[in-house]
């Protein structure tokens, strides 16, 4: 019994110091993790609010403030089958209609591949005006890694409300390859078969986590 | 032994992956490319130093019945305090690697290190074998990933070498099965060389 006790203490006088270690780099990093997080959401968010030739669509001052105020803890805030919506989802009022700005994912070939895209609603329902694949660290470098091409991304927006009635698929999936890219654009399709062989579990994804998004906004703003 | 020879054994003749054949699971998932075998490497360099350092440190007050939870302990330890500091300071190598870098905690070379070798001997002797076997481990996974990025991809360390030519396989699973067992079948056709070298 007393050889029970001695070792447990020793083992704790252990854990103990292993916790005052962990709670001391815990303290120094916390800040510069919030901050590192804060800048990489926000520097998405800065890049899907660009147009196509670099003006944002929204203020980037009400932005920044919108960023910065929003509490950062992220929480699954939609889920169905085709992917998750996370929190926070920002909205901003333009002069193109109000801007919801949301953050999605789906799984890929090897992993959650994570999507920030920028809606605009109009009369006959949701716009996609762009979008930026920010999580892609688990696919395959060569083949679903791709889809960190910017012009890769391109293929799938911007795409008009009428486009996206049946959401958004690739071209493989609705068997419209024969489709430029822009024509596909206009059928609610992402003509990616020509620029990313073999790699199709990445892209639908990426439709994936657009659609999910797609069905949170008609839900809820409906 | 020297302290040099100390340092210099897990570059080649104690190396762990080709040689001993230890941390598979990292070895062949994270050497897609080059640059994540490196950071990997790195990662687990600091952390096998680093409980080599403290495990041999503490090594007479570690009650034999209870050192493999106590080395558990102190890698676990310095894998949360790498894992923290690679987020803070290096998000993009810390986003790509992933679940790796918790998983360095089951991580049988460091474990084994701190078994067969810091728990018996000084503290400088050692840093020296936590640091020659990590660098001989980074050497290895840089070695790897980069074969796989030349020949898969066409790139190393992200930058292009050609386009035109890529052979897929070598950056899925099959491809790094192929290139370990290729650079391991090396690495003991120059161990065994050597020893016949010394035998005469």
């Amino acid at each position: 019994m007393k050889e029970y006790i001695k070792t447990g203490l020793i083992l704790m006088i252990y854990c103990a110091v292993a916790g005052l270690a962990l709670g001391l780099v815990y303290q120094i990093t916390k800040d510069r993790i919030a901050l590192t997080e804060v800048q990489e959401k926000l520097g998405a968010v800065e890049q899907v609010l660009k147009d196509e030739s670099g003006n944002y669509i929204v203020a980037l001052d009400l932005l920044r403030s919108a960023v910065k105020k929003v509490d950062q803890e992220v929480k699954v805030i939609f889920e169905n089958e085709k992917g998750k919506v996370f929190s926070p989802v920002y909205e901003f009022d333009s002069e193109l209609g109000k801007v919801y700005v949301l953050t999605g994912s789906s799984l890929g070939y090897g992993g959650p591949v994570t999507v920030v895209a920028c809606f605009i609603k109009k009369p006959e329902g949701f716009s996609l005006f762009s979008l930026k694949v920010t999580d892609f660290s688990q696919e395959t470098p060569g083949l679903g890694a791709k889809i960190g091409d910017p012009e890769i991304q391109k293929r799938f927006y911007p795409m008009e409300a009428s486009a996206l009635k049946n959401g958004v698929r690739v071209d493989k999936d609705a068997n419209l390859s024969h489709l430029s890219a822009d024509e596909a654009k206009k059928q609610g399709v992402a003509k990616v078969s020509d620029v990313m062989t073999g790699a199709t579990i990445t892209p639908r994804a990426v439709a994936n986590a657009l659609n999910a998004m797609l069905d949170y906004l008609s839900g809820v703003k409906r | 032994m020297s302290r040099m020879r100390e340092f210099t054994k897990g570059f080649f003749k104690e190396n762990a992956t080709y040689v001993q054949v230890l941390g598979m699971c990292p070895t062949l998932a994270v050497t897609t490319n080059a640059i994540n075998g490196f950071g990997m490497g790195l990662a687990a360099t600091a952390v096998l130093t680093l409980s080599n350092i403290v495990i041999s440190s503490i090594r007479k007050g570690v009650p034999a019945k209870i050192r493999i939870p106590i080395f558990i302990t102190v890698i676990a330890t310095f894998v949360t305090i790498v894992d923290l500091l690679m987020h803070a300071f290096t998000y993009e190598l810390w986003k790509a690697l992933g679940i790796f870098i918790p998983l360095i905690v089951v991580n049988c070379i460091i474990m084994g290190r701190a078994e067969a070798y810091a728990s018996k001997n000084d503290v400088l002797n050692s840093a020296l074998d936590g640091l020659g076997v990590g660098l001989g481990f980074t050497g290895s996974l840089v070695l790897l990933g980069s074969i796989r990025e030349i020949l898969g991809n066409g790139t190393i360390f992200g930058v292009r070498l050609w386009s035109g030519f890529n052979m897929f396989a070598m950056i899925l699973p099959p491809g790094a099965y192929m290139t370990l067992g290729l650079l391991a079948a090396l690495f003991t056709a120059i161990g065994l060389k050597r020893k016949r070298g010394e035998q005469k």
